[in-house]
């Protein structure tokens, strides 16, 4: 098997790329026969570049329902003998946990990169949690690039790295790499494809008790040679100086460097590129030092580590970090924060404060003619503010300016969390609203449990017809495919009475009174009611747009069009106004009670 | 400006505005000059109608974001977004700012007001309704093109790279409605 597809290649000049682009050209050069994602912000974009090369190499790529169908998927690839990726968000590793913890005890065939990135300050996410945790916690290779040109290059040698190790190997992204740009030496692709040889080996594939226990043992055994191999890896590397020395991992480097440049700094430099990490590098890196600092983003992985290698080799180096406050433990570092921190090391003095303006918060809202304003606005007059609005993760997680989201904790969480205080909640309606992509990835078995386990909700279901927030990536529902097939789509319908749904409308966001109407009649009912709110999202449907104006001389200012939240419709002088940012959908054409707001026609 | 081909660019504006669709040609334009070139932008939720900034370095070969007070060009398609990441500028960086305001839901600003405090870290500045600037030579999606004309002066890299550029990364039935809003911003900012 070949494994050294890192040294192969001819170099082939040089390309702006954003960071997950990158990452994606290292996944081809890799050989990934199999590539399987769900999408999430900051990876998205991997997936869609690897679909765009899909056609060129052969290999196949698929957007998976969710991160754990997923990583099965892409394991049996690894079994068959062939190559494979799976990409996702930090937390998309959560749903693929069950898998990835006992897929490190079986081991792996063909080479296996999990590639995940993580969001430092949650700029797109719920929680800022740290994949290299995961990676210890599963006794597998994490890899984590300080620069977009690394993080390319690290895809490629994971794949001969898993192979050589038989272990799954993660590559730690984060924002600021995966959502960066930089020139990138390119090299010439030689995809392979093997034989698909899936071998049957059940003491080692069969995860029952008897063989999970010698597989433990087995694992624990090639952790000493793992650490070993990684005691040489290529992209770590050094620099000498004085008897204060910074050891620092991931993008951070990047900072570093550029301040100690600036600025002539002579403090020595390590930087690590790998956990487990270069024990001996790193102990032989502490010798003769009197302060040691850490610069990591996320959690003191890296300097709790370093902690230890001190004890054991008898440094009595002082260790500054996160764990005594001297850096952040929340959120990215910016430059001035490394900056600020390395001339306090450097005893230098200290740059000034910037002085930032204070001025109004431009927050992400939902878009002009977006159908969940609609969807919104009707559950909001249906079952009123005082209802409990149980939310989960997408676009409409916005609703949280509206009043409409009292919720979001995780994936398909909504449902759920609606079964749980509708079981004791008599007075106000609970009506759980989550997406339609989200719904495909972890909202049926929650449906399936609230009409199993009688739950008393209302279920509203936005079924925009893509996966608007992470970039439109098609999902069961529209029946299109991550390489462009189309298959038969899921009929929600068919599914949520499948499901076991004591009742399922289907309405149009877009028809205010019709919808509403509609919803009047199931609001006094009991058992799971779902709600199929359907109308495609904007950036889907493109079609020519005709839009509204106000007719001033009929508008009398009540402001009941402003309720929508409609980011075309502002208010000045006792009058509603329309900007060009309407998009036509005629929601406030119907809510406004005198008929002034109108259609454009033609001059007007 | 610094030294060498060293050029460090923030373009500010509004969601939809084509800020991403500037820092890919300022990045081609690099790659066609040979120079080295380093980037950070905003995707995802802040994509929805927020703040988007995008960080160009050209020259760069370390961090993706520019430190604050080292900014030697703002380009800010909308005022408030200018004066958001005014504070990015060095003394005596050129700031191309349009005054054509995007509203904020339910809030409002005076853009007099805003443009001051761009004005209190640079005097080298152009200002201007470049969104009706822009409709007038074609369309307003060609906004940015129009407002990295201006700015492209200002740039270490040549105005054949930035045409080159242009070509490779706008999709072909708009080629020639970019390349003719980027001259007229030349002229402009001239």
């Amino acid at each position: 098997m070949s494994s050294i597809y890192a040294l192969k290649g001819r170099v082939m000049g040089k390309k702006y790329l954003l960071g997950n682009d990158a990452i994606a050209y290292g996944i081809a050069e890799g050989g990934a026969e199999g590539i399987f994602a769900y999408p999430g912000t900051p990876s998205s974009e991997i997936t869609h570049k690897l679909i765009e090369l899909s056609g060129k190499y052969g290999f196949y790529t698929e957007w998976s329902i969710n991160e754990k169908v997923a990583y099965e998927n892409a394991y049996g690839v690894s079994l068959s003998g062939k190559r494979a990726a799976v990409i996702m968000k930090h937390v998309g590793l959560n749903v693929a946990s069950d898998a990835f913890m006992t897929s490190a005890y079986t081991g792996i065939v063909g080479g296996l990169v999990i590639i995940v990135a993580d969001d430092p300050f949650a700029h797109s996410s719920q929680n800022e949690q740290d994949s290299r945790r995961y990676a210890l916690f599963g006794k597998i290779p994490c890899l984590e690039p300080s620069s977009i040109q690394e993080a390319k290059e690290m895809a490629v040698f994971a794949f001969s790295f898993s192979e050589k190790t038989g272990l799954p190997v993660m590559v730690r992204s984060v924002t600021r790499i995966s959502h960066g740009k930089s020139d990138v030496s390119m090299k010439e692709i030689n995809f392979v494809h093997r034989k698909s040889s899936f071998e049957k080996n059940p003491a080692k594939f069969v995860m029952v008790p008897a063989n999970a226990r010698k597989a433990l043992k087995a694992l624990n055994e090639k952790q000493e040679c793992m650490r070993k191999e990684l005691e040489e890896i290529p992209f770590c590397c050094e620099e000498e100086g004085n008897e204060t020395g910074v050891i620092v991992s991931g993008i951070s480097y990047q900072y570093v460097k550029e301040i100690k440049e600036k600025d002539n700094l002579p403090f020595a430099l390590l930087k690590i590129s790998s956990y487990p990490v270069p024990e001996n590098r790193i102990s032989r890196f502490l010798k003769g030092k009197k302060k040691i600092a850490v610069f990591e983003e996320g959690d003191p992985v890296l300097e709790e580590i370093v902690y230890i290698i001190a004890k054991k080799s008898g440094s009595v180096a002082a260790i500054t970090g996160k764990m005594d406050k001297f850096l952040p433990m929340e959120g990215e570092y910016s430059i001035e924060t490394v900056e600020a921190s390395l001339k306090k090391i450097s005893n230098k003095p200290l740059p000034s404060e910037p002085v930032i303006p204070v001025l109004p918060v431009r927050a992400p809202v939902l878009c002009p003619g977006c159908s969940h304003l609609g969807s919104f606005y009707i559950l909001k007059k249906v079952f009123g503010k005082d209802a409990i609005y149980p939310g989960d993760i997408g676009c409409y997680t916005l609703g949280i300016q509206l009043g409409m989201i009292d919720t979001c904790l995780c994936m398909g969480a909504g449902i759920n969390t609606g079964s749980g205080i509708s079981r004791f909640e008599k007075e106000k309606p609970v009506v759980s609203i989550i997406g339609d992509s989200t719904f495909f990835h972890s909202g049926i078995t929650g449906l399936i449990n609230a009409c199993y386990n009688r739950s008393n909700q209302v279920i509203a279901i936005l079924d925009n017809r893509t996966t608007a927030m992470t970039g439109h990536q098609p999902h069961p529902g529209t029946g299109e495919t991550a390489m462009g097939g189309k298959n038969a789509y899921i009929d929600l319908e068919k599914l949520v009475a499948a499901c076991g749904a004591d009742r399922v409308v289907t309405i149009d966001p877009y028809r205010i009174k019709d919808s509403v109407e509609k919803l009047e009649k199931i609001k006094e009912e009991k058992g799971v009611r779902v709600i199929i709110s359907r109308r495609s999202c904007i950036f889907v449907e493109k079609k020519s747009v005709t839009p509204f104006y106000v007719d001033t001389a009929k508008c009398t200012g009540c402001r009941l069009c402003m309720q929508i939240k409609c980011p075309a419709i502002t208010f000045g002088e006792g009058k509603a106004k329309i900007t060009r940012q309407c998009n036509g959908c005629g929601i406030c054409a119907e809510i406004c009670p005198l008929g002034s707001i109108r259609k454009k026609n033609n001059g007007q | 400006m610094g030294n060498n081909k060293k050029c460090d660019i923030i373009i500010a504006g509004v969601g939809g505005q084509g800020v991403l669709l500037c820092s890919d040609i300022l990045g081609e334009a690099c790659i066609i000059e040979g120079i080295p070139v380093k980037g950070a932008e905003v995707h995802g939720m802040s994509q929805r109608g927020g703040s988007v900034e995008a960080h160009v370095r050209i020259g760069g070969i370390h961090g993706p974001r520019i430190p604050v007070g080292r900014a030697d060009i703002l380009i800010a398609m909308e005022p408030l977004e200018g004066a958001r990441f005014s504070y990015y500028l060095n003394d005596g960086a050129f700031a191309v700012v349009n005054t054509a305001a995007v509203p904020l839901l339910g809030q409002s600003y005076q853009v007099n007001e805003i443009l001051d405090i761009i004005r209190n870290k640079t005097s080298n500045l152009i200002t201007g309704d470049f969104s009706k600037a822009a409709i007038e030579t074609g369309s307003l999606k060609t906004l940015n093109i129009f407002m990295l004309g201006i700015a492209s002066g200002k740039t270490p890299l040549q105005k054949e790279s930035f045409l080159a550029a242009i070509k490779k990364s706008v999709k072909e039935k708009f080629v020639e409605m970019n390349l003719e809003a980027f001259k007229s911003g030349t002229d402009m900012g001239k």
